[in-house]
């Protein structure tokens, strides 16, 4: 620039004086209007609340009288003496641990064959991602008959192949895995994003690969699976994240009389139970924050392992 | 010009608005309840007769299907609270949190007889000495049965003076099995409260003691439970969880309505159920005993919230909602058995002719007022029934045995209380 500094504030000067701003000033007025919906409710309504909770975690509050300090007594009886407590941070772990891996490695595979260019595979591509857009509460409903122990849908099937299918949704054992293939059933999210990524691999890399007399298998693993990496970390971050989160499936079924209830309760509906039901806010509050020390924790390892499996393609392999 | 007729206008309205508060002050209450759309009807119908007994009084409805509970507390907490809510055995979680307005200066200088009224149905919402609600509606649960399924077997009707072991031996006899798959169950029930409560009742034991402490580790109480859980896995007469899911349903109404059960316990409000269906007999008993009677009393109550601007207003409504006229309605339209005494023992409601179009024994309510439980109603009953249907799901299928289950039911209610 060869305005001199001088210049420059004689410049603001003159601006300062007409009352009027300057591009710069311009734009970033326009950028906190913009943002201010956002950043009034980040304030308001998530920083606030978020804050306030910490404080309540601390305290005895029923919601209809004034808080009342306890100290750490919410946190010691969560971890101490609370049995429901226990079950519930076991099946929520038991069900992220299960459903997560088989989420990736289903929807991979479900992305790979929806890549092929094949008659009406739009149709496909359609399809799989229709259970997504079904609400958890109808999926849940309609579950209800496919795991029903007799003549329900699964257990028909497993017959035919001499398999005697248990009461999927009645029997403690059975009924964890009977959330993870009806949280499965809407793989299409993830295969959607995926399969975006999967489209936008430059396709002369598999050219130049092809040349070289790479097989199938050495395209998905040396090219496809590396490029995908930013994708599937993504994936992977918003599942564990959802199904820590876990609520729907389990409020609905457990509303059912005879839904084993410890076998299923899980953090957020345990929360939403002892806010909501039990009037203890307190209580939990202090749940929602030992949540929130987990799902961060999970987040941060997950984060940190990123550079050992995700390749970014402007960075060199290390 | 139009600047002056708008502030001419404005004045005038002012005034008009003024001059209306000072003559009559017209005051809104709002009522909520909970229920089916005829429930609904129901109660809009009643308020109406109020509206034209207190034309100063306006009374809009808060009509709320599912999950009242959190909405009443959702309104309370944002300062926003009905004036009057109709609430049922969650009310002491409110009344002991200083969220109703006790009623008692009120129903003395009306001069209102609770005896007279309501027999003894009104002690269920009192907590520490105070009365928090007016009882509204209320009839016992009762037995349902098919006539022609024990014309069939030769077998007596079920009667007041049944026992366990009368019972027993109907439901084996009703029971029709047609190599290992049970085509017909001679009686039905399931994991909800009501039903294993009226059996550990029925068999001496409580839930709470007269101290208030559990009871649940108890000979009596275990030994209905054990009972309970025979009907299905040993005896075989009801059907299981299991057996449930596979007949597509969790009630056991629908499967007595399709003519597969012989007997189930439920409350009034099945009989406007059954009433249409065709090629079914039916009548109705009160429920048997073993060492003692229970059944449990399903009804509910109006209360004044705390925070109500008009509690006088309020009290005048609620009076006569729970009045003979007003209380005739719910017979009228067989909405429930009402808890006005004189309605309760009028001819109407004893012929049973506005909601069956049968001859049934109606006078099974009144035969089971003396056997109605008293029941737990503490302030944690919603923490409370979250505790025992945790160890009870599991019971019922099953899974755990006896003595574990009581136990474990009596170490976490101690947990729950202390």
């Amino acid at each position: 620039m060869a305005v001199s500094q001088a210049g420059l504030k004689q410049a603001r000067l003159v601006t300062r004086t007409r009352g009027r701003l300057n591009a710069s000033r311009r734009e970033a007025l326009w950028f906190y209007l913009i943002i201010s919906p956002w950043l009034v409710g980040l304030l308001l309504l998530l920083a606030g609340p978020m804050l306030y909770s910490i404080y309540l975690s601390f305290t005895d509050w029923n919601l209809f009288n004034a808080p009342e300090w306890v100290g750490f007594d919410n946190y010691i009886r969560l971890f101490t003496r609370d049995r429901t407590f226990g079950y519930a941070l076991g099946n929520t772990f038991y069900y992220t641990f299960l459903y997560v891996p088989l989420n990736i490695v289903l929807s991979l595979g479900i992305a790979y064959l929806l890549n092929k260019r094949l008659p009406g595979i739009r149709l496909f591509r359609t399809v799989i991602y229709l259970p997504y857009v079904v609400p958890v509460v109808a999926t849940t409903m309609v579950f209800r008959w496919v795991f029903a122990p007799d003549n329900g849908l699964l257990n028909s099937f497993l017959a035919l192949l001499g398999i005697d299918g248990p009461a999927w949704l009645l029997t403690p054992e059975w009924v964890k895995i009977a959330l993870v293939i009806m949280s499965l059933w809407g793989v299409g999210s993830s295969v959607v994003f995926l399969l975006a990524g999967m489209q936008g691999i430059p396709a002369e890399l598999y050219e130049a690969a092809a040349i070289d007399g790479a097989s199938e298998r050495q395209h998905f693993f040396g090219i496809t699976l590396p490029m995908l990496s930013p994708v599937i970390f993504f994936n992977m971050i918003m599942s564990i994240i959802a199904s820590l989160q876990t609520f729907t499936q389990v409020y609905i079924l457990n509303a059912e009389p005879n839904t084993p209830g410890n076998a299923i309760v899980m953090i957020i509906p345990y929360l939403f139970d002892n806010a909501f039901r039990f009037n203890k806010m307190g209580y939990a509050s202090a749940i929602a924050w030992v949540l929130f020390v987990i799902i961060f924790a999970f987040t941060l390892l997950v984060i940190r392992s990123s550079s050992a499996w995700v390749f970014y393609e402007n960075e060199m392999k290390r | 010009m139009r600047l002056r007729m708008l502030a001419l206008l404005t004045i005038g309205l002012l005034l008009f608005s003024i001059g209306m508060v000072a003559a009559q002050e017209p005051v809104t209450l709002r009522l909520s309840v909970w229920g089916s759309l005829s429930d609904q009807e129901a109660y809009q119908a009643r308020i109406d007769l109020a509206e034209q007994q207190f034309p100063d009084i306006t009374v809009e409805l808060l009509y709320t299907p599912d999950d009242y509970d959190q909405r009443i507390q959702t309104m309370m907490a944002g300062g926003d609270a009905p004036d009057i809510v109709q609430l049922a055995e969650a009310i002491h979680g409110y009344s002991s949190r200083g969220q109703l307005l006790p009623l008692d200066e009120m129903i003395a200088s009306a001069g209102l007889d609770m005896a007279a009224r309501f027999g003894t149905n009104h002690l269920q919402y009192q907590y520490e000495g105070s009365q928090y609600a007016l009882p509204d509606r209320g009839g016992a649960m009762i037995v349902y049965y098919n006539t022609d399924m024990f014309d069939s077997a030769g077998l007596e009707y079920p009667n007041a003076g049944w026992t366990w072991e009368n019972f027993l031996a109907a439901a084996q006899a009703l029971t029709v099995r047609e190599g290992d798959a049970v085509t017909q169950y001679g009686f039905a029930a399931g994991g909800w409260w009501p039903w294993w409560m009226s059996f550990i009742y029925q068999n001496g034991g409580a839930v709470l003691d007269e101290s208030g402490a559990p009871a649940f580790n108890s000979a009596e109480a275990a030994e209905a439970l054990q009972f309970y859980n025979d009907l299905v896995y040993t005896y075989e007469v009801a059907p299981s969880p299991e057996d449930y899911a596979n007949l597509g349903t969790n009630s056991p109404d629908p499967l007595f309505a399709q003519g597969k059960v012989a007997m189930i316990m439920t409350g009034f409000w099945n009989i406007a159920s059954l009433r249409d269906v065709p090629d079914l007999n039916w009548d109705i008993a009160p429920v048997w005993g073993n060492a003692a009677r229970g059944t449990v009393a399903f009804g509910s109550g109006l209360a004044i919230t705390s925070s109500s601007a008009h509690p006088e207003e309020a009290f005048q409504i609620i009076g006569f909602l729970t009045d003979e006229a007003a209380q005739t309605v719910i017979v009228e339209r067989g909405q429930d058995a009402p808890a006005n005494v004189a309605v309760l023992n009028s001819a109407l409601f004893l012929s049973g002719e506005t909601f069956a179009n049968r001859d049934i024994y109606m006078e099974a309510f009144g035969e089971s007022a003396d056997a109605i439980i008293a029941l737990p109603l503490i302030p944690q009953w919603n923490e409370m029934q979250s505790v025992m249907s945790a160890t009870l799901d599991e019971y019922f299928l099953n899974a755990i045995d006896t003595q574990t289950a009581v136990e474990q039911l009596q170490a976490d209610l101690e947990d729950l209380l202390q």
